[in-house]
């Protein structure tokens, strides 16, 4: 489902009494065409956010009142009813006009993060169906960059590294294919990764500590952050039989307050904010409840995008 | 006119007294009787009727939108069907109730539209009032503020046009650009005089098969919209040995034209309220006020992408 006219018409739908028309939709489309070109990481968090929370981004308003002024376009919609639609708008097309794949897969692990606020609170989208297409973004880049196998031959080049010589090594190295040589070393990490959490244990007694540490293992520790392809499976297996057990959103954020002590964390990592303390912009009742094993996935892909935009960072500098 | 001179009775504080000169009043001329049709305003601000909260139409509704959730329902059906009575019985029943169908109005953008819906309601109990119902052309769109616990606050946008825009619908270009909520209401709601049913269904059956016909072909009814069939009056109706037999045909003309896909519910109600105490007016409005969050759980369901991931 492309982010185009048509779907910002349908998402009109919802907050307006008569939709858009196909002229002012193609018009509003242009201008979020115009919003999402070069955004950034923070302005992506600060849309996502708005649009859940149902504000006026009044950096968006701006420019819209700009944009109608320039284009002729007849401002007189109510902008606390379209605004939140805009908003989500640029950021989809964000996700879909992405300059590489793993920012798209980046942009789409942000917006799943924050859907927190519509799952598990009253946060605003207007079209969910859109909204989820973007969910199978990261799981498609993983399998498609970031995962390697060619197993015939690797055997073959893995015997031949294994039996030569360490001063001929750099030799074998350089003569093998890089497909083959990248699979031997995901292979390696894979199981060093399954041997890592093999070794995860879980205190049932201090149960939101202990979610806490096996995320934070599951993402720093591992040899390489790609290496789960189904991080779900592997934290339903580490969990067991507390893997329904039922915690409060204030159990938890009480249990681990100020635990980590970041003062960059996205505004989409809404968890790991309300850990730490900054609870600014997030609408969420402290009663809300979650399943363990809910509970650690939404602060195990919060850690992976915050490591994600870290590396990303370092690899800027 | 000539002036007249008339005598000034003696100042109290002066004791002067003396004449003045009084004007007769100009009559009016002809230029001055002429009542320009008032343009539909694109603005508030231009638009007087938000001064006095009349009704609104499709130029300027969405100004109403505040990011809460909006119910459309569209009221059809020709000349003094009841659909203006029934919109004036819908608004006197939350106004005068502390809740009405477990839904509380807290506010109004179109209070005088409504209120002139109840007066016009009156006319038969008052029939020397020759003046006209629902006029052609006049703002037909009408806002409730409702709130209820299960659904929070949203709005209700009523659709109550004029009988004559509907018999003579002729799906113009610009008849269609008027009816643009039509398309995108979420309750059609179709109205039928049970007395005319009874007494000449054969013209009723004409007039509305051809508009339905209208509404069909130039594709008016959007999908997701949830039809009804409202035989109103049903009380003096039934009095008829025929009414049910006629119902039926009505319902089957429904049926035929609107298509074996479309499903539509019947209700029977007395729109004045008068002989049943506006019970089956409750029953009617129960059927389109916002339900239980529904729409939000299947909502909630398809963001749930975590829980998703977690059973497979």
């Amino acid at each position: 489902m492309m982010a185009d006219k048509k779907t910002l018409k349908e998402m009109s739908q919802d907050v307006l009494v008569i939709p858009f028309s196909d002229e002012l939709a193609e018009s509003l489309d242009s201008f979020c065409s115009q919003q999402a070109e070069d955004i950034t990481i923070e302005r992506f968090g600060e849309l996502t956010i708005s649009f859940l929370n149902r504000e006026n981004d009044e950096e968006l308003e701006e420019a819209f009142e700009t944009f109608c002024k320039e284009e002729g376009v007849d401002d007189n919609l109510s902008k606390t009813a379209i605004m939140p639609v805009l908003a989500e708008h640029i950021v989809l097309k964000s996700v879909e006009g992405a300059e590489s794949s793993e920012e798209r897969a980046l942009y789409s692990l942000m917006l799943k993060n924050a859907l927190i606020l519509a799952v598990k609170g009253n946060g605003f989208v207007a079209y969910p169906e859109a909204i989820s297409e973007t969910f199978s973004t990261y799981y498609h880049f993983i399998m498609d960059e970031r995962t390697f196998g060619k197993e015939d031959d690797n055997n073959a080049v893995t015997r031949s590294l294994l039996d030569s010589e360490v001063e001929t090594l750099t030799d074998k190295i350089n003569e093998a294919d890089g497909e083959v040589l990248k699979a031997i070393a995901y292979d390696a990490a894979l199981y060093r990764y399954q041997q890592m959490v093999d070794g995860i244990k879980i205190d049932s007694e201090n149960l939101v500590q202990s979610i806490y540490e096996m995320v934070e293992k599951l993402v720093t520790e591992a040899p390489w952050k790609y290496i789960d392809r189904d991080p779900a499976e592997t934290i339903k297996k580490i969990l067991g039989e507390a893997v329904d057990t039922e915690l409060k959103l204030d159990e938890v954020i009480d249990s681990l307050y100020e635990e980590k002590e970041e003062d960059d964390l996205l505004t989409t990592s809404i968890l790991m904010r309300l850990i730490g303390g900054d609870d600014s912009d997030i609408v969420l009742s402290r009663d809300v409840r979650f399943g363990a094993a809910e509970l650690a996935e939404y602060m195990y892909y919060e850690m992976l995008t915050e490591a994600i935009v870290k590396e990303l960072e370092e690899t800027e500098e | 006119m000539a002036a007249e001179i008339v005598n000034k009775p003696t100042d109290v504080l002066t004791g002067k007294s003396g004449t003045m000169t009084a004007e007769q009043t100009v009559q009016p001329t002809n230029e001055q009787t002429e009542v320009e049709m008032p343009k539909k305003p694109t603005v508030i601000t231009d638009d007087p009727s938000a001064l006095y909260c009349d009704a609104l139409n499709e130029l300027n509704i969405n100004q109403i939108a505040d990011g809460k959730a909006i119910v459309r329902v569209v009221l059809v059906g020709f000349e003094e069907y009841g659909k203006s009575t029934f919109a004036g019985s819908l608004y006197y029943n939350f106004f005068t109730k502390e809740s009405f169908c477990d839904h509380v109005l807290y506010d109004s953008e179109t209070y005088s539209g409504f209120e002139r819906r109840i007066l016009i309601r009156r006319m038969d109990i008052a029939p020397d009032i020759k003046s006209k119902r629902t006029i052609k052309g006049e703002n037909p769109l009408l806002v409730m503020s409702l709130m209820s616990e299960p659904t929070g606050k949203y709005k209700l946008v009523i659709s109550d046009r004029s009988g004559e825009d509907y018999s003579q619908f002729s799906g113009t270009l610009e008849e269609i650009a008027d009816n643009q909520l039509l398309k995108v209401a979420d309750h059609v709601i179709f109205f039928v005089d049970s007395v005319k049913m009874t007494e000449n269904f054969g013209k009723l059956r004409y007039s509305y098969k051809n508009f339905l016909n209208e509404l069909v072909n130039k594709d008016l009814l959007g999908k997701n919209a949830q039809v009804k069939v409202v035989f109103n009056k049903y009380d003096q109706g039934k009095a008829h040995q025929e009414y049910s037999e006629k119902k039926k045909q009505a319902e089957a003309m429904f049926s035929e034209v609107l298509g074996t896909d479309r499903k539509y519910d019947v209700f029977e109600i007395d729109s004045t309220g008068a002989s049943d105490r506006f019970a089956s007016v409750e029953n009617l409005t129960k059927s389109f006020l916002l339900g239980t969050d529904v729409t939000i759980s299947k909502k909630k369901k398809l963001l749930d992408w975590v829980n998703n991931e977690l059973n497979g």
